[in-house]
């Protein structure tokens, strides 16, 4: 993992004195809301509709176990005892009181950490592959560049007032867990012919009003050009992306109205007059940040698969747990963890403090002292011996993070939605509650498959709903929630933006519609091996529509 | 019929608000001062800016209630959740000070 | 808040201090009679001869809206004594990708001011994009200049102006003070 050095410690420890003097002046009446509002969202702050909620940055999802306690801590003392993981690896609470921010931003920094860049018009927490560094079919980890991404984006003079917001994913295997063809920036680090790494480039992906799949710009960038190249294409974007209007202001408008071949164009243009300069980055430094990604010596562990072969045969539920959370790791003896925050009917992607202080205390026993948290709003322990398997089993049994569901039906990513969120127009999490109590049973989510669900709440997109298998977005229309469904979205390798089925459903009607398409997918697949995905991709919207509002009508 | 009461966020800590008849910001909705014509409306809109003004609240909105009795009810779902907490967290929210209120 | 009152004209800034502004800006050149120097909006600036561009006897600088190209000045930038880049509100970042590509990539010599809302917390980022001046209406702004107190990290993360390199140290990572 990072460390930060003395010159990180003394940036964040200097913001968080900058904030603290805002902080003091606001509530002396020395700024006004208005002036105020920019500062406190620069730090994360936003107010929701029953509280201040602050937004604290974990940066391409990585975290220690010391880190997760301070998080535990701060959820405790200064909330409500529980946090909420995001889809953006961040952790929001919802009940912050403006005047301890700057004690909770104390806390942070204590634990390098902070908020930094989880909100405005800026270059946001750049995220990762949450398996990076771990998982056998990686080329090599992205950490080590989302973080000189990280380091080079913080308070940026030049791209401090963007457009909007702007995010980057950096993904280091060809399976794409980091979704990064819905991103501003889509990085594919990957190897060329001669063994060189390097990156694929990818812009204007996004979700929001106008979902976008992002566009390859380079196939190949040498690591050493990362940041003049970023620095090309975030410098065309700030002088040419649309500022007059806040729905068209994301890159993706702007590769969209300009043209691929032309936005490429004028960013290698802009390339090729600074890629000489300072940001070119010299070898020695990309290895000393490297350096702390390196993989841990991870100590021989043979003997655990012949345990994992008693345990699993023992107790089918252990044996579940196994076939759906864990995944093949780099080292034959270990395996990476997946941690669901989706028990059956409860809230996707809450934590409460006493599960982060179990985490934690497992990830420093078990896992080398990583967790990560995931964009599917889960957490992963990224080194688990399969001979400990059985013991952080039992252990994530006695508090409710056992769910044996990581990609499956109720494992859906939901936003906060209108429980909680000022933006929102209906509410997602209770429809995501309902529809994993329906699913819940655990033969029948294995008999589905691979399905994921995600939830909006507005057309902001926060709960990914464009590239959800099935994604449902909640409207206010007339005074009532009304629920559409898209379906056969996708934000892996193959990214595809969802179809909207037709009329939307009312909270009512909404899981039954859901499982109206799941029944028909049941029905017309060609054998279980043929996941729901792969089924709309062979047969189209046609036989799930005509479910949906044919038999609907034949009904009524 | 639809009436008016004015509405806000405590600076503090953020807590929703609503302009009581005493002329204090009230935790609940109970007692809030109800606006019934177009003077009485701009009246609460002066109320508000006076109150950003005075540092108390910020992100004040006149919002659409109806009288149920005794009871305010907001016509958007939005305002009740702001009047009651999180609808999938009733332990937490203005809904649980009441309910343990009432079992006191 | 305040009790200093907002300066309706502004004052000029820059890194050693508040200074005089021989400027005056106009709409044409014309209204401006034998004013020694002179800020031109870019069309009327363009659309000069030449020959009353380069005269020796006054200065005549021009004025550039984050919506306006700088392609055009790129290759006068030896003839030109100041640029000012707008800043109709402080959200709006464009010009300071201006300042960079002005300064640092094609090394102009004259004054680069920024104008419009110009607030304390982005007067750092200001001068380390490669601003020299500018001009401030803003009463905070003016009192926490005059205390010198710039809201500035410690240190940065990225090469620009007014900073240096430290031996050692990760080749984007820069330190306040020198070229």
């Amino acid at each position: 993992m990072y460390r930060y050095d003395e010159f990180d410690h003394a940036f964040v420890s200097a913001r968080v004195e900058q904030f603290k003097d805002q902080v003091e002046r606001r509530l002396a009446g020395e700024l006004t809301e208005e002036q105020f509002r920019p500062l406190r969202l620069m730090n994360g702050v936003y107010l929701q509709l029953h509280a201040y909620m602050l937004r604290v940055a974990i940066p391409y999802g990585t975290l220690s176990g010391r880190q997760m306690h301070k998080l535990a801590h701060i959820a405790r003392r200064y909330d409500r005892g529980y946090g909420h993981f995001t889809t953006r690896q961040n952790i929001q609470y919802n009940w912050p009181a403006l005047s301890d921010m700057p004690a909770v931003l104390d806390e942070l920094a204590s634990v390098e950490m902070h908020a930094l860049q989880t909100s405005g018009n800026c270059i946001r927490n750049v995220t990762a592959d949450h398996f990076a560094g771990a998982a056998a079919d990686e080329v090599a980890d992205p950490r080590p560049y989302a973080e000189i991404l990280r380091q080079w984006s913080s308070m940026h003079p030049e791209f401090s007032y963007l457009p909007r917001k702007f995010k980057i994913a950096v993904t280091g295997a060809d399976r794409d867990r980091a979704a990064i063809q819905v991103h501003d920036i889509g990085l594919h680090l990957k190897k060329n012919e001669a063994g060189e790494l390097g990156f694929a480039v990818y812009i204007g992906g996004g979700q929001g009003r106008t979902p976008m799949v992002a566009k390859k710009i380079r196939d190949f960038l040498p690591i050493e050009d990362l940041l003049t190249y970023t620095t090309a294409i975030v410098r065309v974007y700030n002088l040419h992306g649309r500022r007059d209007n806040k729905y068209k202001a994301r890159i993706k408008i702007l590769v969209h109205e300009t043209g691929t071949e032309e936005i490429t164009r004028q960013v290698e243009a802009e390339w090729q007059a600074i890629k000489d300069t300072d940001l070119k980055m010299p070898q020695q430094d990309v290895d000393a940040i490297d350096n702390y990604f390196r993989m841990p010596d991870l100590p021989q562990r043979p003997e655990g698969w012949s345990q994992l072969a008693i345990s699993r045969k023992a107790d089918p539920s252990f044996a579940r747990w196994v076939d759906q959370n864990v995944t093949p790791h780099k080292n034959p003896d270990y395996g990476v963890v997946t941690i669901s925050l989706k028990p059956i009917g409860g809230i996707p992607g809450d934590a409460t403090d006493a599960q982060m202080d179990l985490v934690a205390d497992i990830a420093e026993k078990f896992s080398n002292d990583e967790i990560r948290v995931s964009h599917e709003q889960n957490l992963v322990l990224p080194h688990v011996a399969i001979a400990d398997l059985r013991i952080v089993y039992d252990l994530l049994l006695t508090d409710g993070l056992a769910t044996a569901n990581a990609g499956l039906i109720t494992d859906i990513i939901a936003c906060p939605g209108l429980d909680y969120c000022a933006l929102a127009n209906a509410r997602s999490i209770p429809v995501a509650q309902r529809i994993s109590e329906r699913f819940g049973q655990p033969e029948r989510q294995a008999d589905i498959g691979e399905l994921k669900i995600k939830i909006s709440g507005c057309i902001n997109a926060c709960g990914h709903h464009h590239v959800g298998h099935i994604g449902i977005l909640g409207v206010e229309k007339k005074g009532e929630e009304l629920y559409q469904i898209s379906l056969g979205g996708s934000g892996d390798e193959i990214c595809t933006i969802g179809d909207i089925t037709g009329r939307g459903f009312s909270s009512e009607e909404i899981v039954d519609a859901v499982e109206t398409i799941v029944d028909r997918y049941l029905l017309v697949r060609t054998d279980k091996e043929e996941t729901f995905l792969a089924t709309y991709r062979r047969l189209g919207a046609a036989p799930f529509k005509d479910a949906l509002y044919n038999e609907t009508a034949n009904a009524a | 019929m639809s009436v008016k009461v004015l509405t806000a966020n405590r600076l503090t800590d953020g807590e929703a608000v609503w302009l009581g008849a005493n002329g204090e910001w009230l935790d609940h909705i109970d007692g809030a001062l109800v606006a019934r014509h177009a003077e009485a409306v701009a009246a609460l809109e002066e109320a508000g800016k006076a109150a950003i003004k005075s540092n108390l609240v910020i992100d004040v909105n006149v919002i659409d209630v109806e009288e149920r009795g005794t009871n305010l009810y907001p016509l958007r779902l939005r305002e009740r959740i702001r009047q009651l907490g999180p609808t999938i967290r009733l332990d937490l929210g203005k809904q649980a000070e009441k309910t343990s209120a009432n079992a006191a | 808040m305040s009790d200093i009152s907002e300066s309706v004209a502004g004052e000029l800034w820059g890194r050693e201090g508040f200074r005089e502004d021989p400027y005056i800006a106009a709409e044409t050149l014309e209204e401006t009679g034998d004013a020694p120097a002179v800020i031109l909006p870019l069309a009327a600036w363009l659309g000069l001869d030449e020959s009353v561009r380069n005269a020796t006897n006054r200065k005549i600088g021009v004025s550039v809206a984050p919506g306006e190209s700088i392609d055009p000045l790129l290759p006068l930038l030896d003839t030109i004594p100041l640029i000012a880049l707008q800043f109709p509100a402080f959200n709006d970042g464009r010009s300071y990708s201006k300042a960079d590509i002005l300064k640092n990539q094609n090394h102009f010599k004259g004054e680069l001011r920024a104008v419009g809302d110009v607030l304390i917390d982005q007067v750092a980022y200001m001068l380390r994009t490669g601003f020299d001046t500018m001009k401030v209406t803003h009463a905070v702004t003016l009192t926490r200049l005059a205390e010198h107190n710039l809201h500035d990290a410690p240190g940065y993360y990225q090469p620009g102006r007014g900073s240096h390199t430290v031996p050692g140290a990760y080749s984007w990572r820069r330190v306040p003070g020198g070229a």
